[in-house]
């Protein structure tokens, strides 16, 4: 082969034509200055692109927080909330547009980088833009603070005194990969607590982090330079450490085992948020299984199975379906096995593991031979390989699945028995993606929330959370920033030092 | 088309067009099942033609207007091949066309149309009642059901077999809108006079030759014409089809 | 035994007689074997591992259900290839045997956890093809320059557990290839006993008779452990031998089989070249050898992949499809074991392991996955359990 290639001696034309693109995945303030750097070669359907990664240095690391903090300091620490708002909208409304060169940079890479569907790509990452709107940003304050003008100067409190909020002087976000776009909602949070922020990406997703923040710096150099986003790898300590050191807070995303690493690395006396392993699941009532809804239902679901593989805590294991409706949960299975079908035609999932593929292979064999042993489960899966896979019970129940794909289909005589099969995963339950009517959604709410759910919603908006929602049942800003308050009796006592006092 | 690993069921297919649509199976990798009634030579004759070649068949007798027959009969095929993929509903109760001895509407008893009606419709509906199970077991399945050109344009009144077989074409498309949302297809062939075959023996050489008269193609339909829909439709090229009828017939009728 | 099975032990044994030297391609392939050409062991190999499964496929109906689920059934399998391999998750789920399980002559159970429901079995209903395919490889690739040799024992053999497979082979081992000075070091109230052996090494050293050490992979560990703790050293006489089996991982220190080999040559003067993995499964009947010693012997250049006996084949699948990779690529490892007359002759492993042109190189154990993000994959989640467990 290489010796073809010396053979043909192509023009040298030829050849400019075959150079892959270079795209930087890094961001930094201005002034910073890497002496070298390394590529990653992507080959997807749009063409060949090289990855730019900087080499990192303990030293470059001080120097980049260093001018991050410094830049805040100078520059972000000033603005007031509002034109925060406005500039981060500004950004946003760039990426509404569809011709813009950024988001079509996006549209064409991030499908090759995180082999997720070009088509799911792109409808996912428009939706998830919309939810930073200048409406929603303010929306998403407003949820969080009475009035977001804490953020900016001392304001009245209705119980006497005053207070403000003061974020971060500047955090380390750690952020996974496996749904592109989610580092700008942790970035979004840092600039409206006006911190300088440091992201380092996963090498599943470097891209759309590095994308948005040069949307801010058409929109906004100086505070595009309160930002940098680098690419290392997870673990480096000596990179690690002196992020950590430098900063006032650390977010971190992703598998509980790489949390906990970097939860370890950080001292006790700085503020730690975790965005750590979930497990959602799905409930349908016998009033979405009627003959003329049932189809709907399904395909609903499907969606919420299929998008983004359910590699996000939001994407249900399982799903609870309930008797006395036109068709049972067994041929509510059969249906949603051959929907996904569908989903695999229309939207293939993206290539899996090797790990992967056993671990769905090993779920898939268990529950077969569990059948072969007499009990009533039924495995429906892909004919050539594991690209989705629906395991029946007819027993009520719940079961995480291996992802990628694969979902629990289990049979129940009402759905309000939930509490007793989903206790053992108080811990780790966030969604509960729900279709009942309007008189039970009351009351089943109230029994998954007691159970420790955080978040209900329709099924087929499993994956999409609007802003201002309670994070794993939290707060985002409140979290984030700390409050000095200004007594009563502090004003009373400055009044008493007025010159012109009575 | 390889139809390596399906399993396809083909009833009455001892002899005539079933036959030959059970050994275009055989020749494309199908597992076979020859469905018979009576003529067990016939149909261990078509199972030999085909392993003689390399496939796979058995011929397994069942009555398919008795429901425990094609039950028997389903537990049988999933045992020998483990699935059932395809089904080809073309049996159907004895008759012969014969335009001089065929009865006229004045004459004909609801007996013949009975007769016809649980053959044709009967008959299908309890092969299909027995296969769906299994294919929305395996997420999937191909059923084809056979019916006639006289639907459209009668040439010959025969009028308990071709409202039998309207039956049976309503039965497919309702089948087949039901049916979709598991993946499994259901289609019609509607064939023109096919000759040679027992049934059509008795139809006259003057009849015969005012029906190629008419056709484009200018000749007979023949089993293989038939086999070549059926696989079709069996077939991935298929895969979105479902709910049709497709005439062969030389363009006799075009609709 | 009923007397189809007779038949069946039958006509195994006289494969295994026929093919008795043929078993890897250190020797290149188109040799000339004395019992036939390959394309003699090819139809000898296909036409007996299609018997069996036609006999599993008749004698047991959950084997049967579950073949008949992926299409294979005595009509539609017509190559050896086509076998449906069985998941060794099967060995637990269900009751694999075409005798009846309680007059077997052997149960052997995999090891892990006390509750024996929990454990995989392999029903033995006679011992006979067992033993008989365990003896001309273990010549072949452990000892090709000797007859006997003096064997010490860290595992416990068979008077100790009568349902570990890996204790009756090394019993068996000590029984054909054993001098009379062999033995067990593992005792049942306290385990390996260490003193006792650094003294019989001791007296080996002195007399410069080598020694064969045989054991699972782990109780190295703690040998080199306990010598490096007291700085004791061997200097073995030549032709001594490192024998191992099993895995180093999943255990509270987990260390490389490089790291081991360098502390076997640290703590024992043997060198790399005279230690060997034997790789075996208590789901199979047949164990599959590192070539290392053979390949030395032969052309004094050492060849560390895997190689079996005639009567059991690999294939490396695609975990995603079960179809067969490329020549070169990584897959699960699936094992085509004639011997394996009573359960079933295929079985898929959870291994990852690649073929090469002398033989299989593994990879180790397919360890789970991780979701790529914030969702948690039950493998993830089973694990977090398992350590609370722990």
């Amino acid at each position: 082969m290489k010796k073809n290639d010396i053979t043909k001696a192509p023009a040298a034309t030829g050849d400019r034509t075959n150079q892959p693109e270079i795209l930087p995945v890094y961001a930094v303030p201005r002034g910073v200055e890497f002496s070298s750097y390394t590529d990653r070669l992507i080959e997807g359907g749009s063409g060949r692109l090289l990855l730019r990664l900087p080499c990192l240095t303990p030293e470059i690391m001080m120097d980049i927080m260093h001018k991050v903090a410094e830049n805040r300091k100078k520059y972000l620490a000033h603005l007031k909330t509002a034109d925060i708002v406005d500039k981060i909208d500004a950004a946003v409304q760039k990426w509404l547009n569809p011709e813009y060169e950024l988001r079509r940079q996006a549209e064409t890479w991030l499908p090759a980088i995180t082999d997720y569907d070009p088509e799911m790509i792109r409808l996912e990452l428009k939706r998830f833009m919309r939810t930073f709107r200048k409406k929603e940003l303010l929306r998403f304050l407003d949820e969080e603070f009475d009035q977001a003008a804490v953020l900016d100067e001392f304001r009245p409190r209705k119980s006497g005194g005053m207070s403000r909020a003061y974020g971060p002087e500047s955090i380390f976000h750690v952020f996974s990969g496996n749904v592109p776009g989610l580092p700008v909602w942790s970035l979004v949070m840092g600039l409206l607590v006006k911190s300088g922020n440091i992201g380092k990406t996963s090498s599943a997703e470097p891209l759309m982090a590095v994308l948005f923040v040069r949307s801010l710096y058409e929109v906004d150099a100086d505070l595009a330079d309160t930002i940098a986003i680098l690419p290392w790898k997870g673990g480096t300590s000596a990179l690690e450490e002196p992020v950590i050191a430098a900063v006032d807070a650390v977010i971190a995303y992703g598998a509980d085992s790489s949390v906990e690493r970097i939860r370890e690395q950080v001292p006790g006396s700085k503020r730690f948020l975790r965005y750590g392993s979930k497990v959602s699941m799905a409930m349908v009532g016998r009033e979405a299984l009627t003959a003329d809804r049932f189809g709907e239902t399904v395909h609903r679901l499907a969606d919420d199975v299929s998008t983004y593989d359910q590699q996000g805590c939001l994407s249900p294991h399982a799903v609870v379906v309930e008797d006395g409706g036109a068709v049972s949960a067994r041929q509510f299975a059969q249906l949603l096995a051959a929907e996904l079908q569908r989903c695999e035609e229309r939207r293939p999932r993206a290539a899996v593991s090797q790990e992967e593929a056993l671990a769905i292979r090993r779920v898939r064999n268990q529950y077969e031979l569990a059948a072969l042993n007499g009990e009533s489960v039924t495995v429906y899966s892909s004919k050539a390989g594991t690209e989705w896979t629906v395991i029946y019970h007819q027993e009520q129940g719940f079961a995480p699945s291996p992802l990628n794909r694969t979902i629990h289909v289990f049979g129940c005589t009402a759905l309000e028995d939930a509490p007793s099969y989903i206790e053992p995963y108080r811990e780790l339950l966030q969604t509960v993606g729900i279709a009942v009517g309007p008189e039970r959604l009351q009351q089943l709410a109230d029994l998954l929330g007691t159970a420790g759910v955080n978040r209900i919603c329709a099924i087929g908006k499993m994956s999409r959370t609007p802003a201002g929602w309670h994070h794993d049942g939290r707060f985002n800003l409140l979290d984030l920033v700390r409050w000095t308050d200004i007594e009563w009796s502090a004003e009373q006592e400055a009044e008493r030092y007025d010159p012109d006092a009575e | 088309m390889d139809f390596h690993g399906k399993s396809v069921l083909v009833t009455g297919a001892s002899r005539g067009i079933g036959a030959t649509i059970a050994r275009s199976f055989g020749e494309n990798g199908a597992n076979v099942v020859v469905n018979f009634l009576q003529n067990e030579g016939l149909a261990g004759k078509v199972v030999e033609d085909i392993r003689a070649q390399g496939g796979e068949a058995i011929a397994i007798q069942a009555d398919v207007t008795k429901p425990a027959d094609v039950g028997r009969m389903a537990e049988r095929i999933i045992d020998a091949y483990g699935s059932l993929d395809i089904v080809v509903n073309n049996a159907l109760s004895h008759y012969s066309f014969n335009p001089k001895t065929r009865k006229t509407a004045w004459e004909i008893e609801w007996d013949d149309y009975r007769r016809q009606i649980e053959g044709s419709l009967g008959g299908a509906y309890h092969i299909c009642k027995a296969a769906i199970p299994h294919m929305k077991q395996q997420n999937g399945g191909r059923i084809i059901n056979i019916v006639t050109n006289l639907l459209d344009f009668p040439v010959v009144p025969y009028h308990d077999y071709t409202t039998a077989k309207s039956a049976l074409l309503g039965y497919s498309r309702n089948l087949a809108a039901e049916l979709g949302a598991f993946g499994i297809t259901v289609n019609c062939v509607a064939p023109g006079l096919t000759y040679p075959t027992d049934s059509s023996r008795e139809t006259q050489e003057e009849v015969r030759e005012a029906i190629i008269r008419l056709t484009p193609m200018g000749r007979l339909t023949m089993p293989g014409d038939i086999a070549g829909g059926v696989l079709f439709f069996a077939s991935d090229w298929a895969s979105f089809i479902t709910g049709q009828c497709l005439r062969i017939d030389g363009g006799l009728v075009m609709t | 035994m009923r007397p189809e099975s007779r038949a069946i032990v039958a006509e195994i044994l006289q494969f295994m007689d026929r093919f008795a030297d043929v078993g890897d391609r250190t020797s290149h392939a188109d040799e000339r074997l004395p019992s036939g050409t390959p394309a003699d062991l090819e139809l000898a190999f296909n036409e007996l591992a299609l018997k069996l499964f036609r006999y599993h496929f008749q004698s047991n109906p959950p084997y049967r259900k579950y073949c008949q689920a992926r299409r294979k059934t005595p009509l539609t399998v017509r190559e050896w290839q086509d076998i449906p391999p069985l998941p060794i998750q099967a060995f637990k789920e269900l009751t694999l045997s075409c005798e009846p399980v309680d007059e077997a002559e052997a149960v052997f159970m995999t090891s892990g956890t006390t509750n024996a429901d929990k454990r995989g079995k392999n029903f033995h209903p006679t011992l006979e093809v067992w033993d008989a395919s365990m003896v001309p490889p273990f010549k072949r690739f452990v000892l090709p320059d000797r007859e006997r040799m003096m064997i010490y024992v860290l595992s416990p053999g068979k008077d100790l557990n009568s349902n570990s497979s890996l204790s009756r082979y090394l019993s068996m081992a000590v029984e054909h290839f054993g001098t009379k000075d062999s033995r067990f070091f593992f005792k049942p109230e306290t385990g390996l006993d260490m003193e006792e052996l650094v003294q019989s090494l001791r007296t080996s050293e002195l007399r410069g008779e080598p020694v064969l050490l045989m054991g699972a992979s782990f109780s190295y560990v703690h040998l080199i452990d306990y010598c490096d703790e007291r700085g004791i050293r061997f200097s073995l006489p030549a032709g001594s031998r490192v024998f191992d089996t099993g895995g180093l991982k999943g255990r509270s220190r987990e260390i490389t089989t490089s790291e081991l080999y360098e502390a076997v040559h640290r703590v024992f003067a043997v060198n790399r070249n005279h230690c060997l993995n034997m790789y075996g499964m208590t789901e199979l009947s047949s164990q599959m050898y590192d070539l290392t010693i053979r390949s030395c012997m032969l052309s004094g250049r050492a060849i560390h992949d895997k190689a079996g006996p005639a009567w059991v084949r690999t294939r490396v699948l695609d975990p995603d499809t079960l179809e067969p990779v490329r020549q070169g690529e990584t897959g699960v490892l699936a094992h085509y074991d004639l011997a394996n007359w009573n359960s079933a002759v295929a079985i898929l492993t959870e291994d990852i392991g690649v073929q090469t042109e002398a033989g299989l190189v593994l990879q180790g154990r397919a360890e789970g996955s991780e979701a790529r993000g914030c969702s948690l994959a039950i493998d993830q989640l089973m694990r977090a359990n398992r350590y609370e467990k722990e």
